[in-house]
């Protein structure tokens, strides 16, 4: 982390940069976030470590219009988010200075599930410990960093950066489950059972709309669901919309162009499993119109915006 | 609407629900028997639950 | 809320018998905002209209639903109508309760109630109706004629003596097309080269007409009234505003293998060649796949023998770029491969000619100067069979379903000729039918028959079996006498099948016209649109739209003409407002939309946009109103929802469907 530390002061004090895009220490170990920093001083309030899973990308669209140039700090699945900004026009490249940082897996204090939490160590990085000591008000405890991982980085689409100025720290490998397997599970349940499982997830929404304001793919200046237009504006949770449609409709605008860098799910106060919808699109684009990965390149064009002889018939199976 | 109805399958939303067909302007018999056999199914259904009108009432 | 009039016309009885009409005008009077409704016999017609006119003043309407036929037929009259009303002619909508009720349901009390729903739809449409204005492009005063032969040279000279100027593309070395390469012409038996040379001369020597020869259109962009053309003028290795056609080169040239493709491969040429005598221009064009020195630096005497220098075998292609208002298509047509007609012997005898060939045989300046002879031997024939339909009226896949229209004429003009001149030889005609439908066809044909003895004989034919001794022997039927033939000719003619060029599909994609399966170019309407191309702009002239012979030709050609004159004589087009429009404070400039648009309407432009107070500098996506046809693909590709379609918005369409669910 110091090495990161000293970096970014570096580019700042050679005015190669204006300011600097990274993570700051909150009140406890477990409450980085994001934050801009204006001078090397600041840069004392700088924090990298397994907590720190929050996608820089999607603050580079307004830092990209600020004077000179913002150092941002990209962990590899934030790269893709920004490849994808790129080729939406939203982010300019030239504002940016990219340090691709290294990343061993994140961690969710939800995932923690002990009572009275006081202080987690072990999860600093580059050290991060295979046993992380938790502090409570009960006593001391351990859990494996594995188990407190976030659901993303079981199935990590892989620790290479597709786009940076320079790479920093090192990285591991945190796979170890399949990445459809869930939305597998639940393609094969029946029609009663998928309802009454969506049913009750989503009642839990509170239409915070955290998972959008969070997510890069989302990006619209004005939302469809902040608008007068589509009769479908709403803030508070007033009828079952949330259970039917916003979700879907969310996940829907986004098919093709979610890199699944899994913010959507990580920010829900309520613990809904939103990647459950997003990877179901990313499962059937993949077999109706070839593996397409959103974000890894600026070149290859886009599932949902072209068209090939080879594509699927659309309405299969439902003629 | 591949996609789409793939979602919507997997939301629970029944199978009848959804449909698509290719009809030209100029086959008018297709497009008959079409629209008459989907109300059939629609009605057999009965109303939706699972899916419904989404926009805000005024 | 609008004011809106609902119009419901009886049409006589093709709406009247089905559908109660004074039911649907009272459930009108029920919806919201309706506050004028009736129904009338003939609501296009000026009375009708006059109804229409008349309830718009005295009730104030603002908006304006007619139940009557399809769009198709009278939303212009009704736009129109209101137009001269002062009402905005887009706050006009029409419901289709003829071809979508009255003539598709027999139960008047479902078609009426079907009526009522589409009514009710209109009207909820109209309610959000925008006053569009319809924009404006501007007209290039230049037309593009795409081939030189009758039909380009016509449709060129017609615009160019309206006063516009025209270029005529033509991608062999001379102007002329088929028709220069015919000896006689039916039904008069003009020479060809006669009546087509003059034409020539004044389409070259037209001031408003440009002639660029070997060149071939390489791209199009834009849309009526203003099209990019690109045209690639293929490098000649003559200068040709040295050349002064004195021919010498020719005659020097060592290069005498190359097949001549003006005489269908029955002689062979130089390199360096003009295709025919009276070619215009009258500069020679280098083959570079037989010229010594292209290929192998040695030779170059062409060069030498040229008193002007003009020989230069550095030229390279050039690529002109010119703007049109108009474009023509005059490409012409071939005859058909015969390989899959093997029964013929074509391929395997040089005496089973077909009728282009047996042109060229027959005229004086083609490869056996006039002489009728055998090619294989150079003796005379003295009998000639005529075989008609091959490759044409085909029902199975080896040629073409259609007639090609010009083998009945040609081959009686041919057999008569050949009857003229050369008394002591026989000849047979083969055929399923004789069409000779034009002025003075029939009376054409039944000469050959009465007056110069050409033995007309109705049957097909099954076989062309050449002989050990030359002869062919010619195995057919003939059924009014009911019996089989077997004849013994010297030489055969098969009327063969004609098509386009096939090249004509890459033309067709780069104007995006429409084209059938057999290539022939799609008119607007076969009936009452014969010469123009659905795509606006795009004009058909000659055999590119259907097989026709020289007269229907010519006057195909003048209609062309007329219809682009037509065109070029506006100053300002009127485009259709219809189309998509991004909403600037809510376009992201994602990029989404112009990847899915099929013609190319959409671009960028960085915009400043004053969102709410705050300025800033937007990437925005703008559809070009000209180009776009309202298709509304990006309109739902679009994530944010800027993307609308006016005349047919989100908004309306949820409306209608509203209104039907009601």
């Amino acid at each position: 982390m110091q090495e990161l530390i000293e970096r970014a002061k570096s580019l700042l004090e050679a005015g190669q940069v204006a300011r600097v895009l990274g993570w700051k220490k909150g009140e406890n170990v477990w409450d980085a976030e994001p934050a801009f920093f204006e001078s090397a001083d600041a840069l004392d309030a700088f924090v990298y470590n397994g907590f720190c899973g929050a996608n820089l990308s999607k603050y580079m669209i307004e830092a990209g219009k600020l004077e000179g140039k913002t150092l941002v700090f990209l962990k590899p699945c934030d790269s893709y988010s920004f490849n994808q900004l790129l080729r939406e026009h939203r982010v300019d490249r030239e504002k940016a200075y990219i340090i691709g940082v290294g990343c061993k897996g994140k961690l969710a204090i939800s995932k923690i599930p002990f009572d009275g939490i006081l202080n987690v160590s072990g999860a600093d990085y580059p050290a991060a410990a295979e046993m992380l000591k938790v502090e409570t008000l009960y006593g001391d405890v351990e859990i494996a960093y594995k188990e407190a991982m976030l659901e993303r980085c079981h199935v990590c689409k892989g620790k290479e950066h597709v786009v940076y100025d320079e790479l920093l720290g090192e990285s591991c490998d945190t796979v170890d489950a399949d990445r459809f397997a869930e939305v597998e599970r639940i393609e094969a349940m029946s029609p009663e059972e998928k309802f009454a499982f969506f049913q009750q997830e989503l009642s839990k929404c509170i239409r915070c709309n955290a998972c959008r304001n969070v997510c890069p793919a989302c990006s619209c200046r004005k939302c469809v669901f902040d608008s007068t237009a589509f009769d479908s504006a709403q803030k508070a949770n007033t009828t079952s919309f949330e259970e039917k449609m916003f979700h879907i409709i969310r996940a829907f605008h986004v098919a093709g162009r979610c890199t699944d860098c899994g913010e959507c799910s990580r920010v829900c106060p309520q613990g809904i499993p939103l990647h459950l919808f997003n990877r179901k699109f990313i499962k059937d684009i993949n077999a109706l119109y070839g593996e397409y990965q959103a974000g890894s390149d600026l070149e290859t064009k886009a599932p949902l915006t072209c068209f090939t002889t080879d594509d699927a018939e659309p309405g299969v199976g439902r003629g | 609407m591949t996609l789409l109805f793939s979602m919507l399958d997997y939301l629970g939303v029944e199978d009848g629900r959804t449909r698509v067909e290719w009809v030209s302007a100029a086959e008018g018999v297709k497009f008959s028997e079409t629209m008459n056999s989907f109300a059939k199914k629609i009605n057999e259904l009965g109303p939706s639950v699972r899916l419904g009108d989404l926009r805000c009432k005024n | 809320m609008r004011r809106i009039g609902v119009f419901v016309c009886h049409c006589g009885s093709n709406i009247a018998a089905t559908v109660d009409v004074k039911k649907v005008v009272e459930m009108a009077l029920n919806e919201q905002g309706v506050v004028h409704a009736e129904d009338y016999p003939y609501m296009c017609s000026e009375a009708g209209q006059s109804r229409i006119a008349e309830a718009i003043k005295e009730k104030q309407l603002s908006g304006i639903v007619v139940c009557s036929c399809s769009p198709r037929m009278h939303e212009a009259t009704f736009r129109k109508c209101a137009e001269t009303c002062g009402l905005n002619p887009y706050l006009v909508e029409i419901a289709n309760i003829r071809e979508h009720c009255s003539w598709i349901h027999k139960d008047v009390e479902e078609a009426t109630e079907k009526a009522v729903i589409l009514m009710r739809a209109a009207v909820a449409k109209v309610h959000l109706n925008a006053p569009l204005q319809a924009g404006e492009s501007a007209v290039t005063k230049r037309a593009l004629v795409i081939g030189g032969g009758i039909a380009g040279i016509q449709t060129a000279i017609d615009i160019a003596d309206a006063g516009y100027k025209v270029d005529i593309v033509e991608k062999t070395p001379s102007i002329g097309g088929r028709m220069s390469q015919l000896d006689k012409t039916f039904p008069t038996l003009d020479c060809s080269a006669c009546i087509l040379t003059p034409k020539m001369v004044e389409a070259a020597s037209h001031e408003n007409i440009t002639i660029h020869t070997y060149s071939e259109v390489e791209k199009v962009s834009g849309f009526v009234g203003n099209f990019t053309v690109d045209i690639r003028k293929k490098a000649r290795f003559v200068n040709m505003d040295k050349c002064t056609g004195c021919g010498v080169c020719q005659e020097k040239c060592p290069s005498k293998k190359p097949l001549n493709e003006f005489n269908r491969g029955l002689n062979t040429r130089t390199a360096i060649y003009t295709p025919f005598a009276q070619a215009i221009p009258n500069v020679p064009v280098i083959d570079p796949q037989s010229c010594i020195k292209l290929n192998t630096g040695k030779c170059g005497v062409c060069e030498k023998f040229c008193q002007v220098g003009a020989i230069d075998y550095t030229q390279k292609d050039e690529i002109i770029t010119e703007s049109y208002g108009a474009i023509v298509v005059a490409t012409g047509f071939d005859t058909i491969n015969l390989d899959k007609y093997g029964e013929y012997a074509y391929n395997e005898s040089k005496d089973v000619i077909t009728s282009l060939e047996l042109e060229r045989i027959m005229n004086a300046a083609g490869p056996t100067k006039g002489h009728l002879e055998r090619l294989s031997d150079g003796k005379a024939p003295k009998e000639i069979v005529f075989i008609q339909c091959v490759g044409s009226r085909c029902s199975d896949q080896r040629g073409k379903p259609y007639c090609s229209k010009i083998c009945c004429m040609y081959t009686a003009k041919h057999a008569m000729l050949i009857r003229d001149k050369y008394p002591d030889t026989n000849v047979t005609v083969f055929y399923i039918d004789v069409r000779t439908p034009g002025k003075n066809f029939d009376e054409f044909y039944r000469r050959a028959v009465e007056d110069y003895g050409v033995n007309y004989v109705k049957g097909q034919v099954g076989k062309v079996a050449p002989q050990p001794d030359g002869s062919l022997l010619v195995h057919g039927v003939d059924l009014l006498e009911n019996k089989q033939i077997l004849k013994k000719a010297d030489m055969v003619v098969l009327a063969t099948a004609i098509e386009p060029n096939p090249d004509v599909r890459k033309i067709a994609t780069m104007l995006t016209a429409s084209i059938d399966t057999n290539n022939f170019l799609t008119e607007a309407h076969p009936k009452l649109r014969p010469v123009e191309s659905p795509t606006a702009g795009v004009f058909l002239s000659g055999v590119c739209q259907g097989p026709k012979d020289i007269p229907e030709t010519v006057a195909q050609a003048g209609a062309a003409a007329v219809k682009v004159i037509g065109l070029l004589a506006k100053d300002k087009l009127k485009t259709n407002p219809c189309t998509a429009k991004a909403d600037e404070l809510r376009c992201n400039g994602c990029s989404q939309c112009a990847n899915v648009c099929p013609y190319g309407a959409i671009s960028y432009e960085v915009r400043q946009v004053n969102d709410h107070g705050i300025r800033e500098d937007r990437r925005i996506a703008v559809v070009n109103s000209a180009l776009c046809q309202g298709c509304g693909a990006c309109t739902v590709t679009c994530p944010s929802g800027a993307m609308d379609l006016q005349g047919f918005s989100n908004r309306q369409i949820i409306a209608e469907v509203d209104a039907i669910c009601r």
